[in-house]
């Protein structure tokens, strides 16, 4: 027996919706199936038309309870008949307009008229969830990996083409993500699933630069500004998930050479199953320098390199084991004026980190498990700022996600992490006076964090056009010695009209950096785990070409650590971000498609020196990222970026007095944060072209300019010994070309 | 007369183990089985109302399944024909809108339950996205992605013959310099007949393209000039589904114009 576009099933019992939906369609064969004219005691009649009354045809109008339907003539109209008795719900779909349902009485024999609103997004289940932007292949995703790597002024790096997307507030020029009014530190950035470590900075006159991955290596990148899940833990304002790359469909080979870095990578499939992945990367500024001239003294300029493998294997199509590793090593030294000391600034850094990840589809059920480890070491150096720290981090990450059949995904998992931390060295006793010799203070302790972690979260889509992600998580940490709990929810709603309205709301906690628990920088204060609460409120029009997307947010902030200019911690900070995030994107003209985000936030804390509530260092108030691209027939595609940002607030100093005994003058301050440095603002041009060289063979030439109006952007200030003149130190990046070649060679695929 | 004798009990011999089990088919197996027979014959007649109808029903059972991966396929494959059938009547945003949603649901199928057939479909739909966008840049855009997904239905089922259809049609569109040619999709469509030929895919697993290798073969061997042999390839494609419209209205017809050039 078939059964047609036309045929229908006679059901004797009453059931309502999709239960009785999915009853039907389970327990068919042991049914009879009749023909609509044999059994039907009554017919549901209408007619589907557009907001202009024009007919809609090829709408599919049928009856959930039954699944008994028809497909709509040139003329719009519809009859069903049907055997159902009672209420019925009648669904009509139509791909290009919006879903509609109807409750239809038992006894009314009226003709029902049908009138759809027009939707870009036609029948798809609405993907977006409040804060959360995506770059990858797949579909929804707000940016291709391709944008991430040709965005102009990113110089490929993944965290800053994270900076260009809404929410992210320009903090320093550094790679660090300040997210809606908050901290970097309040950031983690997850590696397949891993945490990696973002450890907090005494001493950044560089800009705060925390270690990234080359986005070659990834296939993925998953950012939320907040509003994100149960799953993710320890941060109270963004996530940046990234996922490295999978088994290549293909063996290859590239090879990269540039103003101030070579690297080569390769893919080898090693057999239908097993697939490994080598990439390194040598990088060396000091050609760039000599090139484009700079008036930083630089003694090395910044150099490193980093090395890392994966190996794959497939052993089902669904299931697969990956375990990625990699050693990163970065040093530099450069001149820093202070007050108190004129100096090399050093820093000298080295992390591993090895990750290995299984996942499988089992049916509904997917099981996720992460197993990862990391062992970091850095120094710092600067007069009598010394510091050694040495980390090391593991983590065993558990997931379960099952699906049901009436659209609720569960995910049920847990963490374990471990934070093993040591520090020696000395710290001056007060910021103001850094020169060797300075009263110091000593550091040389170990702290050992552990932290677990469950958590329950459900996904539902009660109708293709609706997502309620609701979950609960708690953490307990042996560093605050306190178990923590936080209910999270998300909403979505597509409407009829293609707008999609989204809600978030949740508790967000943060261990404090194991650093901040040393007795002799936390004098007397008792840390808690930081606390954030989330609001979120946001709408978007469009998809993934063309689309407009505002969100509105509040955070209040409770228990925060905090560092005094004089190094030394104090616990119970509070504070509140507000802002509003807006991204468009689309085709502007002449082929030439655009992005632009900007970000308005009020930012306000309690001040850890004064304490008392002002703006937070992190209160850039507007950021705009502007970004314009054009492809061109024949490989070409050119890119312009262009970047605006409120200078950041600092406290001023107003005066000085002369301490004779330390011999250096200690600096008296201003209101706290109460000026600003200059704005910020930024202009890159880069242009790349594509030729295949033969099927086999592809190679890519791209130049860029930095900084094209060669802007001296304001980093700092600087005093001068007596603190009776200040100047300006400049951002790292004056007016720079970058060049360089790719080529790729992809084995052919018999 | 032999020869069609034995082909006559080669396809009853092919056709019967899918009839016997398909009858012992319960649930949504049954309903994509019957998909799957309603979109071929929809098809074979270039009956795009058909088709949608096939489309339609499909839909109100996953309305209650959301998440069957089979019927999540079939849905896809009659959108997939309903595309190339709006493109011929020149109806690009309606095409466009078809391949879109199939691309989506295809995402969801590969994610969960990545077969041979899922992703090969995906790279057809994909390419026919290219095909139907009328901007030129598209292939730069997408190609490499419907490769990407061929390569990998080529790991995972070297032996499915649906792949080879789908990889000899996107090579038939691809240029030289980029990997295709006439070539390499003659090579391929071969491959494909080749491997249909002992095909056992049991119901309600796909089965359908047996016809439509033979169709991009003929094609195939238009291109190349080589008219004779295309309609060989034609004939045969008429022998398995004697009612399809295309060959016989379009394609057969157009081989006495190219024959008179």
């Amino acid at each position: 027996m078939v059964y047609s576009a036309g045929s229908t099933v006679h059901v004797r019992q009453r059931l309502t919706g999709a239960v009785a939906g999915l009853l039907l369609v389970l327990a068919l064969p042991a049914r009879a199936v009749s023909s609509q004219a044999a059994t039907a005691t009554r017919a549901v009649r209408g007619i589907v038309r557009a907001p202009d009354a024009r007919p809609i045809d090829a709408a599919n109008v049928f009856i959930i309870e039954t699944l008994e339907g028809v497909v709509t003539g040139d003329d719009g109209r519809f009859s069903i008949p049907t055997s159902a008795t009672g209420p019925i719900t009648l669904i009509v779909r139509r791909l290009g307009f919006a879903e509609q349902r109807r409750l239809i009485a038992e006894g009314d024999t009226a003709t029902v008229v049908f009138t759809l609103a027009t939707s870009g997004v036609a029948l798809a289940p609405v993907t977006i969830q409040a804060g959360q932007y995506t770059a990858s292949e797949e579909r929804g995703a707000t940016l291709t990996p391709l944008e991430v790597v040709t965005t102009p002024g990113t110089a490929a790096d993944v965290n800053r083409a994270i900076q260009s997307l809404p929410g992210v507030q320009a903090g320093d020029e550094g790679t660090a993500l300040f997210v809606r009014g908050g901290d970097f530190t309040e950031t983690r950035v997850f590696l397949n699933e891993a945490g990696l470590l973002t450890p907090v900075q005494l001493q950044s006159p560089s800009g705060t630069f925390t270690g990234t991955v080359d986005p070659f290596l990834l296939d993925g990148i998953f950012f939320s500004s907040g509003g994100f899940g149960a799953r993710y833990g320890d941060a109270l304002s963004g996530i940046a998930a990234l996922r490295t790359q999978g088994r290549p469909t293909r063996s290859s080979a590239t090879a990269s050479a540039g103003l101030a870095a070579f690297s080569g990578s390769a893919a080898i499939k090693l057999s239908p199953t097993v697939s490994v992945r080598i990439a390194g990367n040598k990088s060396n500024l000091d050609p760039m320098f000599r090139l484009n001239g700079t008036d930083r003294r630089y003694d090395p300029p910044p150099h490193g390199y980093d090395l890392s493998g994966s190996a794959i294997y497939s052993y089902r199509p669904t299931g697969e084991l990956k375990v990625f590793a990699i050693q990163q090593t970065n040093a530099l030294a450069f001149g820093v004026e202070e007050a108190s000391y004129d100096g090399d600034f050093t820093v000298d850094a080295r992390g591993a980190l090895g990750v290995a990840a299984w996942r499988d589809v089992f049916g509904t059920v997917s099981p996720t498990l992460t197993l990862a480890t990391s062992h970091n070491e850095s120094s710092a150096d600067f007069g009598a700022f010394r510091l050694a720290t040495t980390t090391d981090h593991s983590q065993l990450f558990g997931q379960l996600e099952w699906q049901t059949v009436f659209g609720v995904t569960t995910r049920v998992g847990g963490e374990l992490d471990r934070i093993e931390a040591e520090y020696d060295g000395s710290i001056p006793a007060t910021g103001y006076d850094v020169k060797p010799g300075a009263r110091t203070t000593v550091i040389a302790s170990g702290r050992t964090g552990d932290r677990t972690a469950t958590f329950l979260e459900g996904d539902w889509r009660p109708f293709t056009q609706a997502r309620l992600v609701a979950g609960l998580r708690s953490d307990r940490s042996t560093l605050t010695g306190d178990r923590t709990v936080d209910p999270r929810v998300s909403a979505a709603w597509l409407t009829p009209r293609g707008l999609t309205l989204t809600a978030a709301w949740g508790v967000y906690h943060q261990v404090p950096d194991p650093l901040y628990f040393d007795d002799s920088l936390a004098t007397g204060a008792e840390l808690a785990s930081m606390r954030a609460e989330q609001r979120i409120l946001g709408a978007q029009i469009g998809g993934e070409s063309q689309m407009l997307r505002v969100e509105a947010y509040d955070k209040r902030y409770a228990d925060l650590a905090q560092r005094t200019r004089d190094y030394d911690v104090v616990s119970g900070g509070t504070g509140r971000a507000r802002g509003v995030d807006v991204f468009a994107k689309g085709r502007v003209a002449l082929g030439v498609t655009g992005r632009m985000s900007y970000s308005l936030v009020s930012s306000r804390r309690r001040d850890p020196d004064s304490r008392i509530v002002t703006r937070s260092p992190f209160d850039v108030t507007h950021t705009v990222t502007a970004v314009a691209e054009r492809s061109m027939v024949g490989g070409l595609r050119s890119a312009i970026a262009y970047r605006y940002a409120t200078g950041r607030p600092f406290t001023p100093v107003s005066g000085a007095s002369y301490d004779i005994q330390q011999q250096v003058f200690v600096p008296a301050y201003g209101a706290p944060m109460s000026e600003r440095l200059p704005a910020f603002r930024r202009l890159d041009v880069s242009t790349s072209y594509f030729r295949p060289l033969t099927p086999q063979l592809q190679g890519v030439f791209f130049v860029s300019l930095m900084n094209v109006l060669d802007r001296k952007n304001a980093q700092r200030f600087r005093y001068n010994a007596d603190y009776s003149r200040r100047f300006v130190v400049s951002s790292l990046f004056e007016r720079s070309v970058y060049f360089g070649a790719t080529i790729t060679w992809l084995k052919e695929n018999r | 007369m032999k020869s069609c004798t034995l082909i006559a009990v080669a396809t009853f011999a092919i056709a019967m183990p899918r009839v016997i089990h398909a009858q012992q088919l319960t649930g949504t197996a049954k309903w994509a089985d019957s998909a799957s027979r309603e979109i071929e014959a929809a098809n074979a007649a270039g009956d795009l109302k058909r088709l949608t109808g096939a489309a339609a029903m499909i839909d109100r059972v996953l309305t209650v399944t959301p998440n069957d991966q089979l019927l999540l396929y079939y849905r896809s494959l009659a959108l997939y024909r309903s595309a190339s059938l709006y493109t011929g009547l020149k109806k690009n945003d309606e095409a466009k809108r078809v391949l879109d949603e199939a691309d989506r649901l295809l995402e969801q199928v590969t994610v969960k339950s990545p077969t041979g057939d899922a992703l090969a479909l995906r790279s057809g739909v994909i390419g026919l996205m290219i095909g139907s966008s009328g901007n030129p840049l598209s292939g730069m855009m997408l190609g490499p992605k419907a490769s990407g997904l061929l390569d990998r239905a080529k790991e995972l089922e070297p032996k499915n013959p649906r792949v080879w259809l789908i990889s000899g049609m996107s090579a038939m569109f691809t240029p030289t310099m980029f990997g295709g040619g006439t070539d390499k999709a003659e090579q391929e469509l071969r491959k494909s007949i080749a491997l249909f030929e002992t095909d056992r895919s049991a119901a309600p697993a796909p089965s359908w393209g047996r016809a439509d290798a033979y169709i991009w073969l003929g094609q195939t061997l238009q291109k190349e000039g080589k008219a004779a042999d295309a309609k060989v390839a034609y004939e045969k494609a008429l022998e398995i589904q004697p009612d399809n419209q295309w060959v016989r209205r379009v394609l057969l017809p157009s081989l006495s114009g190219s024959a008179k050039e």
